[in-house]
């Protein structure tokens, strides 16, 4: 049999004094910070900075949708569809195929009803969702330029639908750097890969400190977080001993700020791995909280985790968190059975609206922008009468904000009589940036950065900020 | 502004004219090389080189003064540090110290040049600037299976000093150079094109995006070479540099008469076009045994009923292939035929056109048509090399035809020539439905009846020593000879190209056809037949063992290949490009000849040129004479030394680039590198022994300096306290170590660094490749091999590299942006990979002695290169009785036990690994 561990309170005690707080990290930090040696320098990529003008969101919850929500048996009502179903209808280009193709118009699987005081309409995909319309401005003029998942995943993600670029949390940390040095500002909670990869969270050209931080729902969300020391103390007496290096070093280099800016990085770090996994720790939320997002308690699964993590995160001044709910396969990508998106919409419908829910209830909703997209819908129409899928379809979808700066309870945009093309008020992933940015007070044209001798910018030299969505 | 100036804007019509043909003084960079004279200097004793006044001059102009000279140990760690990404060992740094005779410096960076690590470490910083990955960067990420070997030749290359300018050759034209012998360079230099294999692949049919590949070369191409940003000219021309849309669209032709070995896509999930290490007189015949082991193997496990693999290797230059990649595929082929064929016309490519015959390709699936609809067509490709009348190659062809069944008759006729791309025919064949003829200057010979609707094959020898052809034409079973007759007399005499086209276009009705199984090649062609090959060819050692056996030795022989083959460019057909109205593909403007840039005096290939044009581009660029090639690469050397270029945008020379802070330097070092024959090493040598480099290190600076002067507009930290001093390259500048050398000295330090060279990564065999966006490739290959070693993905970045700052896998990185983040910090906390190496580390130290005192020393010399000081041997004893007080305090261990120790040991070596001292280069 093993001895028991001995807990020797003396000599616990005896160590202490010993030791006394110097060679300890916190205590070391708080002196080192009485000194003011520790200078919160400008070279911190992410200290907050001022927005060109007066924001209505301090920041943003992307929810992004992977594969291809159908427009059309969602947030879009087309009765004709329903009338017509059947019917031949031409198209010049299907699939990225040009020419001339005779479709068979193919009817919604779910049912539209008004909603909310506004009346706006959602179909039995999503009750949850659209229990909450009056608070959202539902877009169903959205448009794309690619037909191909990845372009088009990297294109509502970066504005560029072929190389890579930064991603939009990306630009908007760059743009208003963070609250919460304690965290990174740009987190994005994906349980699997999405298409094109970390393409779609990366900073690019931008500097490293912007690209997206990665959490994987599971034990270790954040890569590195947990402590691999046995105590708290066995660490903070490396941190204690490493400071002292990294203080001598530094003051035969006259403080440089390089190095004293990774000296800072070690509280940082030592925060955030106190900081972060808090974050993530839902156990004192209350049931009432856990059932408004259909966690059950104790589970890190689904869209419902995500959702309520993130609304921790925006607590604690996270600037930009997307939540991304499947990765590049069983996802939205309904080409065999539309049926399929019934699951799908399962596990983000209650969690969504939870969200919401909750955000409006703390008051948060005020000051946080919500974004719920995809990267395409898909098609009101299929190569035969008989087929149970729908194909990929970017001439026109729907996406919906919610929050900060947003006209609630109202619909932008329309598309036309079966859901194929915009009708009015296109409103094109550059627009739909543009958008996003002006509510954070950024001015889409003037948030650039030079790189290979080119100012470069999300919208490229595209993008309108769409006033109709304003409030 | 000059008069005959506002008149040409008059007549010009817009005050918005291109720079291009705007006459005004040239840009600095676009000005020749000169070689100043070094200024005067009052210091002159100061100076150790003959670049030395430069600096010093701008100094002594600022009222400064250099700093002194750099102690030894800092000096030795300097130096081995940027010449091999390593750190020095304490043995080393104090034999170093010790050394106080003359050329004790010398000999050291000698030592370095010499060593293999100088090749890692800057064969690195070309693979940044190329844009380096393992990946091809479509939607799936395909992986490239040889990308390794170019990596390989960078790193050789630097080792051992080749010239530069002979590098970027090999880089752009190797696979025409190997040609001309020696035989033992061949493969070398066919790996060195892989500069331009390694261009990025896009969309999931990506030979349908080729245009952005060809983009990203260009856009590379310019950065890389000439430090200039060509990409805007592709929609526009440039804004700020003199380079307009023709200038650009004459290099796309060069690089679109280019075949690029294509990596694999979602939608054709097999490599192919990879090129032989071997040339062509020795791989075809190794080719030919190779195909039809692999024939002979599928046939065997066909009748098996085993399953065949998905993706099939079939890499050699053959025309077939060509046209099977074409093949349309569910969901978004936009069903175009891209180069290297050459086409007009409508040309369907379908599995309704695959030939039955299996003597040639017999794992085709599709193949050629032209409908009775299309009046006048027209699709061929060069045939590369080229051949000459009288050299005395011999080439075979082969193509298998099938002419419809008209209702009406159908007198118009098809016509197969071969000959000069300019339309001088050595043979011409003429098809209709019912005949076969050839045609000479004065008439028209049937060869045989063809049967309509009925597929035929057609053989051919061309003997260009005795200048004749003979062949035969029919169907397995009726095969009928044409005897040997002369090659057309007024044919010019070069064999380059092969056409099938239409002929009477004056309305006449044309019978559609189909074709398929185009080869032209130098060894024999098997007979006619619909089974592939015969049995009694098979070796034994495929045709024994069992079903599953023979399925693993296919796989292993498609993955193996019949040599060694390497990812890289060939000759394709060549052909001018037209201009893409903004950019777009689909909007051809105005055909260009091919050329070069015409601000630094390039104008079109001469009329003579064969081929693509790449290996005139490779002498224009490296002509002496360039402006800007010399000066782009001394600037990247003295960018790598002292952490800022002479010019700060080393991707960049053009107008919106940084004007150079010393230009008499640059060109000064530039008219160096050249006379010394463009040895990279020359260069390391001339700087390294200058007193600008072996100035003391940043240790003071000014109390005064304004901090926002430290900060760019973009909120990027310079690496150097007080801009001022920065561009005056004093005192040195410190820098952090980047990724590959922070985790090369970690891996040092706990002694598993494996200082081999890294091959070929371990990737599944390309049978078994099925990825697709909703499946891309992913993998992270852990080794112990130095850093530049390890797999780069462009889609997904490899972890490491990616929280370190390693370089972008996507576009061409000049400069490491050196950032400090926290997760950067978590790693040195906690990441299993600095735990494992610092109880590596420990064990390490505890071998070395019994004694703590002395285990201290040997820590500090391991990490540090020096003793500790009185102050730091007593605290690090403090921090290893606290550490293992808290162990046992905490009940993690007993006291006095050898892992306590060890864990005591192990944290102290966490502790020296993310220090600043061990991480940052004074």
């Amino acid at each position: 049999m093993k001895n028991p561990p001995v807990f020797d309170p003396s000599r616990r005690g005896f160590l202490r004094s010993m030791v006394g707080s110097s060679l300890l990290y916190p205590g070391l930090v708080s002196e080192l910070l009485a000194a003011d040696s520790v200078r919160p320098g400008p070279d911190d990529p992410l200290s907050p900075r001022a927005a060109h003008f007066p924001p209505k969101a301090k920041r943003v919850i992307f929810l992004y949708m992977s594969g291809g929500v159908s427009h059309v048996d969602s947030w879009d009502p087309k009765p004709k569809l329903f009338a017509d179903a059947g019917k031949v209808l031409s198209v010049d280009e299907f699939q990225g195929r040009k020419g001339d193709f005779k479709m068979f118009a193919k009817r919604p699987q779910w049912e539209f009803s008004r909603h909310g005081q506004c009346g706006t309409e959602v179909s039995s995909l999503f009750p949850y969702m659209a229990g909450c319309v009056d608070d959202l401005c539902v877009i169903r003029s959205m448009k794309s330029d690619h037909t191909n998942h990845y372009e088009a995943t990297l294109g509502i993600h970066t504005g560029s639908f072929t190389f890579a670029r930064p991603s939009l949390g990306s630009w908007v940390s760059y743009g208003l750097g963070t609250e919460n040095r304690n965290l990174p500002s740009f987190i994005v909670i994906a349980p699997k890969t999405p298409y094109a990869g970390g393409q779609v969270w990366a900073g690019d050209f931008l500097p490293g400190a912007h690209q997206g931080t990665l959490v994987v729902p599971g034990a270790e969300p954040v890569a590195n977080i947990q402590r691999r020391v046995a105590t708290s103390r066995l660490q903070e007496l490396e941190l204690g001993a490493m400071e002292k290096m990294n203080r001598r070093h530094l003051e035969s280099r006259a403080d440089d700020p390089l190095l004293s800016a990774r000296i800072k990085s070690f509280e940082t770090a030592f925060g955030m791995q106190m900081e972060l996994p808090d974050a993530f720790d839902l156990s004192r939320e209350s049931d009432a909280t856990l059932q408004l997002y259909g966690l059950e308690r104790g589970s890190t699964k689904g869209f419902a985790w995500q959702c309520l993590v993130a609304r921790r995160l925006a607590e604690r001044g996270v600037r930009f968190i997307e939540l991304i709910d499947v990765g590049s396969s069983d996802n939205w990508d309904a080409h065999g059975d539309m049926l399929t998106h019934t699951p799908l919409a399962k596990n983000v419908d209650q969690a969504v609206a939870g969200l919401l829910r909750d955000l409006k209830s703390r008051g948060m909703l005020d000051d946080t922008l919500v974004v719920w997209t995809t990267e395409f819908g898909r098609t009101p129409f299929n190569n035969s009468a008989d087929s149970k899928g729908r194909e990929h379809h970017h001439w026109v979808y729907s996406s919906w904000l919610a929050g900060a700066g947003v006209k609630p309870g109202t619909v932008y945009g329309a598309s036309d009589d079966y859901g194929i093309n915009v009708a009015k008020n296109p409103v094109h992933v550059h627009d739909f940036h543009a958008t996003i940015l002006h509510l954070m007070g950024l001015d889409h044209e003037r948030l650039t950065y030079r790189h290979t001798g080119r100012d470069y910018r999300l919208t490229d030299v595209a993008g309108e900020v769409v006033n109709g969505i304003i409030a | 502004m000059k008069s005959w100036h506002i008149i040409a804007l008059l007549l010009s019509g817009s005050l918005l004219r291109s720079f291009a043909d705007a006459p005004k003084a040239p840009h600095w960079a676009f000005q020749p090389v000169r070689n100043p004279a070094p200024p005067t200097v009052t210091n002159a004793t100061w100076c150790q080189t003959g670049l030395d006044p430069f600096i010093l001059a701008r100094l002594e102009a600022n009222g400064l003064s250099p700093e002194p000279p750099a102690d030894r140990r800092t000096l030795i760690r300097r130096a081995t540090f940027d010449l091999t990404g390593l750190p020095p060992s304490a043995e080393e740094t104090d034999a170093f110290v010790a050394d106080l005779s003359p050329g004790a410096f010398t000999r050291l960076v000698n030592r370095l040049l010499d060593s293999p690590h100088y090749g890692e470490h800057w064969g690195r910083h070309w693979l940044d600037v190329v844009r380096y990955a393992d990946t091809a960067g479509e939607t799936a990420d395909y992986p490239v299976p040889f990308a390794w070997r170019y990596r390989n030749y960078v790193i050789d290359s630097f080792n051992s000093d080749k010239p530069y300018d002979a590098f970027l050759r090999e880089q752009i034209a190797g696979d025409i150079l190997a040609r001309s012998g020696p035989r033992d360079r061949y493969a070398e230099r066919v790996t060195a094109t892989g500069y331009l294999a390694i261009s990025r692949r896009f969309g999931f049919d990506s030979e349908n995006y080729h245009h952005l590949t060809i983009q990203d070369t260009i856009d590379t191409l310019g950065q890389s070479v000439l430090g200039l940003t060509l990409g805007c000219a592709r929609c526009h021309d440039h804004k700020f540099d003199p380079i307009s849309m023709p200038d650009y669209y004459a290099l796309y032709g060069i690089f679109e008469s280019t075949r690029y070995a294509f990596p694999g896509s979602e939608q054709k999930q097999k490599h192919r076009a990879m090129t032989p290490l071997l040339p062509p007189e020795e791989s075809q015949p190794r080719w030919r045994d190779f195909e039809s082991r692999i024939a002979t193997l599928a046939k065997t496990l066909e009748r098996q009923k085993q399953p065949m693999p998905a993706a099939v290797l079939r890499s050699l230059d053959d025309l077939d292939g060509d046209l099977e990649m074409q093949a349309p595929a569910a969901g978004g082929s936009k069903g175009v035929v891209v180069a290297p064929w050459i086409y007009e016309g409508q040309i369907a490519v379908s599995q309704d056109a695959q030939s039955p015959f299996k003597n040639l390709y017999p794992l085709g699936k599709v193949g050629g048509s032209v409908s009775a609809s299309t009046n006048r067509y027209r699709i061929g490709q060069a045939l590369y090399p080229r051949r000459l009348r009288g050299q005395g190659a011999v080439l075979h062809v082969n193509v298998d035809f099938r002419v419809a069944t008209n209702q009406a008759p159908a007198p118009g006729r098809h016509r197969f020539w071969l000959g000069t791309q300019k339309g001088s025919h050595a043979l011409e064949l003429l098809l209709t439905a019912e005949t076969i003829s050839v045609r000479t200057a004065d008439q028209v010979e049937t060869i045989r009846s063809l049967q309509p609707n009925q597929w035929h094959n057609l053989q051919l020898v061309l003997d260009l020593g005795s200048n004749t052809v003979s062949g035969k034409v029919g169907l397995p079973g009726d095969v009928v000879r044409f005897p040997e007759r002369p090659l057309a007399a007024n044919w010019t005499g070069t064999l380059d190209y092969i056409e099938l086209d239409s002929l009477d276009e004056n309305g006449a009705l044309r019978a559609g056809i189909a074709f398929d199984n185009l080869g032209a090649q130098e060894s024999p062609i098997p007979p006619v037949s619909t089974s592939p090959l015969s049995l009694a060819d098979v070796s034994d050692e495929l045709n024994t063992g069992e079903p599953a056996e023979r399925l693993r030795q296919f796989n292993t022989l498609l993955t193996e290949g019949p040599f060694g083959l390497t990812y890289a460019v060939s000759e394709g057909t060549p052909r001018n490009a037209r201009i893409q109205l903004r950019g777009e593909p689909d909007k051809p403007g105005d055909e260009v000849p091919r050329g070069f840039l015409k601000v630094l005096g390039g104008g079109p290939l001469a009329k003579e040129t064969s081929g693509s044009g790449r290996l005139e581009l490779a002498e224009w660029l490296t002509r002496p004479e360039n402006p800007l090639t010399a000066r782009v690469m001394v600037n990247r050397i003295w960018q790598y030394h002292f952490g800022q270029g002479l010019v700060k945008t080393p991707n960049d020379f053009g107008a919106r680039g940084q004007a150079p802070t010393h230009l008499e330097l640059l060109d000064h070092l530039a008219t160096q590198f050249i006379r010394s024959g463009w040895s990279i090493k020359a260069m390391h040598r001339l700087i390294l022994s200058s007193a600008v480099y072996q100035q003391r290190g940043q240790y003071s600076v000014s109390s005064e300096t304004d901090a926002r002067s430290m900060v760019s507009p973009n909120g990027m930290t310079t690496r150097t306290a007080g801009s001022l001093n920065t561009d005056c390259f004093s005192p040195f500048p410190r820098r952090r170590l980047g990724a590959e050398e922070t985790r090369d000295a970690l891996l040092l330090m706990s002694g598993t660094l494996d200082s081999s060279p890294g091959r070929e990564h371990p990737f599944p065999a390309p049978t078994g490749w099925g990825y697709s966006q909703h499946g891309p490739f992913s993998a992270v290959y852990e080794h112990n091999r130095r850093s530049v070693y390890l797999m780069t993905q462009r889609i997904k970045r490899h972890p490491f590299l990616a929280l370190f700052d390693g370089a972008d896998p996507n576009a061409s990185t000049a400069e490491r942006r050196t950032t400090t983040v926290p997760t950067q910090a978590l790693f040195f906390l906690n990441d299993p990979f600095v735990h494992t190496n610092a109880v590596r580390f420990a064990a390490r130290v505890l071998g070395g002695s019994d004694a703590e005192p002395k285990r201290i020393e040997i820590a500090y010399r391991l990490a540090l290169g020096r003793n500790p000081t009185r102050t730091e041997r007593a605290e690090a004893a403090e921090f290893l009785a606290a550490y293992r007080a808290e162990m046992a305090a905490a009940g993690k261990s007993e006291p006095g036990k050898a892992e306590l120790e060890k864990s005591a040991l192990a944290a102290f070596a966490r502790v020296l690994f993310g220090s600043n001292e061990f991480l940052n280069v004074d």
